[in-house]
């Protein structure tokens, strides 16, 4: 389904990403979460007559749209973007309920596309941080199991520049990593011939893959991924 | 749709008016992507006002104001022949 949408992504995974799996794609800023997610979905859609949903909190459409225009990566008109920008300016936060809304935006799209197959949320963090802590591990297991009653591969962006010490989580988010069926870090390394982007899949149950940390560029359609760095 | 014949509307605006005037209260995530789907189809033209940049102004386009002009059309006749049918 997916490992032939990323030039090289078949380098890292040997089988496909079974459909409906969550996966969690965590890294520093700058190391091109929100670019390789919306390749993946864009390239994927563009051979396929299924829809796509990509949620942003934290960037507008029009913001989100000239960042991956800047990276090559082109826009797909079945790979639907919505924003969160009106809603947050027009209610007060203690109005909303992300997390539930995030469900219903869903359905929406699901509703107005049967074929909606693939989802993105970027980013779980921003989500976090306007949302009502109380509750919230079960808030979260409620919203994967949505996910995946609704057959969606899932893509969650977060942001965990600090989050990953000694090959341990921080507490903070061990619960998205348990429940996950997967995860795939972002980062840079620096090495002798400078400073370079690197992706790694951690896990994907039910799907073999490799564990070594692997370039991540950008070419001339988006991001490419090269050999193992060592 | 019907309620934005008459006025221009924020999602904001569009559920209080949808709450007050049917005492139903639309969630966020339901009228919102609703708003945006309709606008990428062309039936919706949307705008920040002047001096309010924080809302976005939806209004019909010629196209959408034929449409929700015959869907409202199509209901009057509806609710006239169940009316008819109830007072029977």
């Amino acid at each position: 389904m997916l490992k032939n949408t990323i030039i090289g992504l078949d380098k890292i995974l040997f089988d496909d990403i079974p459909k409906g799996s969550v996966i969690l794609v965590t890294g520093a800023e700058g190391t091109l979460k929100s670019g390789l997610v919306f390749s993946m979905m864009a390239n994927f859609l563009s051979a396929n007559d299924e829809h796509g949903l990509y949620v942003t909190l934290e960037q507008n459409l029009e913001s989100h749209l000239r960042n991956m225009k800047s990276l090559g990566i082109k826009e797909e008109p079945n790979l639907h973007i919505f924003d969160y920008r009106d809603m947050r300016q027009e209610w007060m936060d203690s109005e909303l309920d992300l997390i539930k809304t995030t469900g219903e935006v869903i359905d929406s799209f699901k509703e107005k596309y049967g074929n909606l197959t693939l989802f993105a949320l970027d980013s779980l963090n921003a989500l976090y941080s306007i949302s009502d802590p109380g509750d919230m591990r079960k808030k979260i297991y409620n919203f994967f199991t949505h996910l995946r009653d609704e057959e969606l591969t899932s893509f969650l962006i977060m942001e965990s520049a600090q989050s990953r010490m000694s090959g341990q989580f921080t507490q903070l988010h061990q619960v998205e990593h348990f429940l996950a069926d997967g995860t795939i870090e972002l980062g840079m390394i620096e090495g002798k011939g400078g400073v370079k982007r690197y992706i790694q899949i951690l896990k994907m149950r039910a799907t073999k893959h490799a564990m070594e940390k692997h370039q991540l560029t950008i070419g001339d359609n988006g991001p490419n991924i090269l050999g193992p760095i060592y | 749709m019907s309620s934005l014949v008459e006025k221009q509307m924020c999602g904001y605006d569009l559920i209080k008016e949808i709450f007050s005037s049917c005492d139903v209260f639309l969630s966020q995530g339901t009228v919102y992507p609703v708003l945006y789907t309709l606008e990428s189809e062309g039936l919706l033209h949307a705008e920040y006002s002047k001096g309010d940049m924080r809302s976005k102004k939806y209004s019909l386009t010629p196209k959408g104001r034929k449409i929700a002009e015959k869907e409202i059309e199509d209901f009057s006749k509806a609710l006239e022949q169940v009316s008819v049918l109830l007072s029977r």
